[in-house]
């Protein structure tokens, strides 16, 4: 810390354009961190990687997820053209692990982000109010990280008959908001006995604004880097669903991909390509969420990793 | 206890910590909840008078009344205990009723508008009430969250509740149906007027009266339930400020100090756009001597030492422009160098802005410095209260003169016979009887409040140390005597030995002094211990209170130990 020049404004300041410098300040001090944290920045290119692979699919890949290659047929082997070889359809399966890439991507941070503001806003009114309230969201809480979460999503899912990719972001996201809200709620009970929250009912602030101008501040960090580790949580889960045969048959994700190379035994005959590369894919994929989750944790929060 | 506090002066709390001083600064500032009591505000001479007076007679009716009187226009800790008067519990009916009305009606109006929006006036009726409803419980919160601007707002949408209702049962309709033509909302809005103008109009009745009916059981109920807390208590806030005791922990990590110190003025309301703001913010980080406020304004916390932090918890303190400041050991992290700058600045805008401190502080060499009135508080009771010059100068109470004694005196040949409190300090639950401080007072005497386990233990402990070989066990009977049974001497020699005990060594070990009357009773004897009582906090010398039995009293009463 303490690496950032410290800002002198003159003229007139307002509400919006001091956050804006205390925001940016912030931002730039934690990338500079980020910048000098070589965990944080194995996982930040592996990110990178897979981002813009999703961002350039359509460039990248030389055929469509769903389009057949032409005078190709169905599951033939590895060759120049289509290196992992195609599917039973007789698709690139090259393109489609490229095109995958962007359904993964979009599933976990999509239902990271929906699990995110459900636990946080459970956890912060649980943490805050107390009382019968919190009792009561705990207690309903318990129930659900008791319900084995796999076994829910697989009885939404199949209830539901298959998934549109807004319902298999909405099923993986309402299912697994209950570690955020109990992570939010234990930081802010710690939050609200620290004496800056005293001082903010001193000057006369409501109990909101507290809520929102002194508490979410200061869990932020924490509720960003549990984020970042849902979200690879949430890619594990979407693969899953995949594999499972509950999402959508046009949503081509690597779990699928795997899905379809077990249904015709690709190692058997000898397209070990079509199993292996999507599993490769999220194993770093995943992993890269992982190094990036912890180390941004460890940055954002010192004083915690250190108890 | 009882602090009454004068406009414009500084007023110390001196105690060890522990003692409630910090407690009793919250308690005014209403941050934690006082027990019991009253906190009372501006409240001029004669009014304190008659508070005063009223007090000493509690049983009286008409005091009674006076008191309330007081404490309606002057507490903080107030809360209307009134009956509810008949028009309130007419309001309060039609309330309920209106509610219930609206709960089973409310679903055969949807139908309805799902199936014709205009075929009969009450979808209508019913969403100029359900809109007067909601806008009268947006207008009932406290008035710092809501500016002028906003129920202005609020009263013209209740009004105009019969243009927005149509034109939401119309919208309602319409999604229901899954009706996607385009419509005239000017004619949507007109049509209802020009089939039953009779309706529109008891619309408009209902969603006016729903509106302020709902606005002002809210806002009754509220201060029913909350006192002033809720109502009049964010204005009083603003006058009442607290400089907290650790910069480091009360000021929000993540807020720049402008955040820090505008954030009192966005909350409540005061400045009316950034320019003011800005300059209001500058002002204070001047007037706290953080010079240029430029260099400051965009600082985090731990950007800033100690002192600039609390000089930064000053300004945010002093943005609002409050008239009473409670400084909770303000300079007791800080550095001791940087402790006279702190004061000075404090002292210094006392002077400018007319403050009214109460300075809580363990240091009583600070106290010396800067108060102009000290109260001397141990155990959750203050022992003495005077002027500077009356406590410091001429202490009265054993704590106050031990305090006062172990001050450091920077002259190395100016000696001062210390007096160092034997003990630890007791449990607040268990406060001891009698003056509170007798177990650690080196002066405590007789009537001090010697309990029969102090008593007892004193002598268990004589007992060891071979003093008083000849007695048994000595136990604590339910009367509140000691008993001690018989050993190995016969009991009329025990008597005897016992009474030489207090007569030589009463002095040595104090609480013997409790010791009232030794006698032998069926083969044990029974201490019995003297009469005490609390001392009362006496007004000793104009202004100068005391509570200790040693001034009251004239001199200690003699040995009345009779065998």
């Amino acid at each position: 810390m303490g690496t950032v020049e410290v800002v002198k404004v003159g003229g007139v300041i307002s509400p919006f354009r001091a956050r804006a410098i205390v925001v940016g300040r912030r931002m730039q001090d934690i990338g500079l961190q980020v910048f000098h944290n070589k965990t944080a920045m194995a996982g930040l290119i592996i990110l990178i990687f897979f981002t813009v692979l999703a961002v350039a699919a359509p460039l990248i890949a030389p055929y469509g997820p769903l389009s057949a290659v032409p005078d190709v047929g169905p599951l033939t082997l590895p060759a120049p053209g289509h290196p992992f070889g195609t599917n039973q359809f007789g698709y690139d399966i090259y393109s489609q692990v490229i095109w995958g890439t962007q359904i993964s991507l979009l599933v976990g941070v999509l239902a990271a982000a929906v699990a995110s503001v459900i636990g946080t806003a459970v956890g912060l009114v649980s943490g805050f109010v107390g009382g019968w309230i919190d009792e009561v969201i705990m207690r309903f809480n318990d129930v659900v990280l008791s319900i084995p979460w796999l076994v829910l999503m697989i009885v939404i899912a199949a209830r539901l008959n298959y998934l549109d990719l807004v319902g298999i972001i909405l099923v993986i996201g309402l299912t697994g908001w209950s570690v955020t809200a109990r992570v939010v709620r234990s930081q802010v009970l710690s939050l609200k006995e620290r004496m800056f929250v005293e001082r903010g009912r001193m000057i006369g602030s409501s109990n909101t604004h507290i809520l929102l101008r002194h508490i979410f501040p200061n869990a932020f960090p924490l509720i960003f880097a549990n984020t970042i580790l849902t979200v690879a949580v949430s890619i594990l889960s979407e693969s899953v669903l995949a594999f499972l045969n509950l999402s959508v048959k046009s949503n081509v994700s690597w779990g699928r991909i795997i899905a379809e190379a077990y249904q015709h035994d690709a190692l058997t005959i000898g397209m070990a390509e079509w199993l292996i590369v999507p599993g490769l894919c999220i194993v770093f994929l995943v992993f890269g969420f992982y190094l990036f989750g912890y180390a941004l944790d460890e940055i954002l929060n010192p004083r915690l990793r250190r108890r | 206890m009882d602090l009454d506090i004068r406009r414009g002066e500084v007023f110390c709390l001196v105690g060890e910590s522990g003692c409630g001083k910090t407690s009793t600064g919250k308690a005014i500032l209403k941050l934690v909840e006082a027990t019991d009591g009253d906190i009372l505000l501006e409240m001029p001479q004669e009014d304190a008078r008659t508070y005063d007076e009223a007090r000493t007679r509690p049983d009286d009716p008409r005091s009674r009344e006076a008191l309330d009187g007081v404490r309606r226009k002057y507490s903080v800790t107030w809360k209307e205990n009134l009956p509810w008067a008949a028009g309130q519990i007419l309001i309060f009916v039609l309330a309920i009723l209106a509610a219930t009305f609206l709960a089973i009606f409310v679903p055969s109006l949807a139908l309805g508008v799902l199936r014709d929006p205009f075929a009969s006036p009450w979808p209508i009726i019913g969403f100029c009430l359900s809109i007067g409803l909601i806008l009268g419980s947006v207008g009932s919160l406290p008035p710092t969250r809501i500016s002028r601007r906003t129920r202005v707002i609020v009263a013209l949408l209740t009004l105009g509740s019969v243009v927005i209702a149509p034109v939401a049962v119309l919208f309602i309709h319409r999604a229901l149906t899954g009706d996607t033509s385009r419509f005239e909302v000017g004619a949507a809005m007109a049509s209802p007027w020009a089939e039953d103008p009779a309706a529109m109009i008891l619309g408009l009745g209902l969603a006016v009266s729903a509106a302020g009916g709902a606005c002002a059981l809210l806002l009754d109920w509220r201060e029913r339930s909350e006192g002033l807390t809720g109502i009049r208590m964010r204005s009083i806030r603003r006058r009442l400020q607290l400089i907290f005791q650790d910069p480091y922990e009360s000021l929000n990590p993540k807020q720049s100090v402008y955040e820090i110190i505008s954030e009192p003025l966005a909350v409540n309301r005061i400045s009316r756009n950034p320019e003011e703001t800005s300059a209001s913010v500058r002002e204070a980080l001047s007037d706290v001597g953080l010079r240029p406020p430029e260099e400051f304004i965009f600082r985090f916390p731990h950007e800033l030492s100690g002192g600039q932090r609390q000089r930064v918890s000053i300004a945010a303190a002093l943005v609002l422009q409050p008239d009473f400041i409670v400084a909770d050991e303000p300079v007791s992290m800080l550095d001791v160098s940087i402790r006279t700058e702190i004061l000075d600045v404090m002292m210094e805008l006392r002077s400018r802005r007319d403050l009214t401190y109460l300075f809580i502080t363990h240091d009583l060499s600070l106290a010396w410095v800067i108060a102009d009135r000290i109260a001397v508080m141990y155990l959750g009771k203050i022992v003495e209260l005077g002027t500077t010059e009356q406590v410091i100068g001429h202490p009265m109470h054993p704590y106050t003169k031990a305090l006062i004694s172990v001050v450091p005196s920077p002259d190395p040949r100016h000696k001062v016979e210390r007096i160092i409190l034997k003990g630890e300090r007791p449990d607040p639950v268990d406060i001891p009887s009698g003056c509170r401080f007798h177990p650690r007072c080196p002066l405590a005497f007789e009537r001090c409040g010697w309990a029969a386990e102090e008593v007892a233990d004193q002598l268990r402990s004589l007992k060891a140390d071979g003093l008083l070989a000849g007695a048994g066990d000595f136990e604590v009977s339910e009367a509140g005597t000691v008993r001690v049974s018989v050993g190995s001497l016969s009991a009329d020699a025990l008597v005897m030995e016992l009474n030489a005990l207090l007569s030589e060594r009463r002095d040595a070990y104090l609480p013997l002094k409790g010791i009232a009357e030794v006698r032998a009773a069926n083969g044990a004897i029974e201490l019995s211990l003297h009469e005490s009582s609390e001392p009362p906090l006496l007004e000793i010398e104009p202004g100068n209170f005391v509570a200790c039995h040693l001034v009251t009293q004239p001199a200690p009463i003699g040995p009345s130990v009779t065998a």
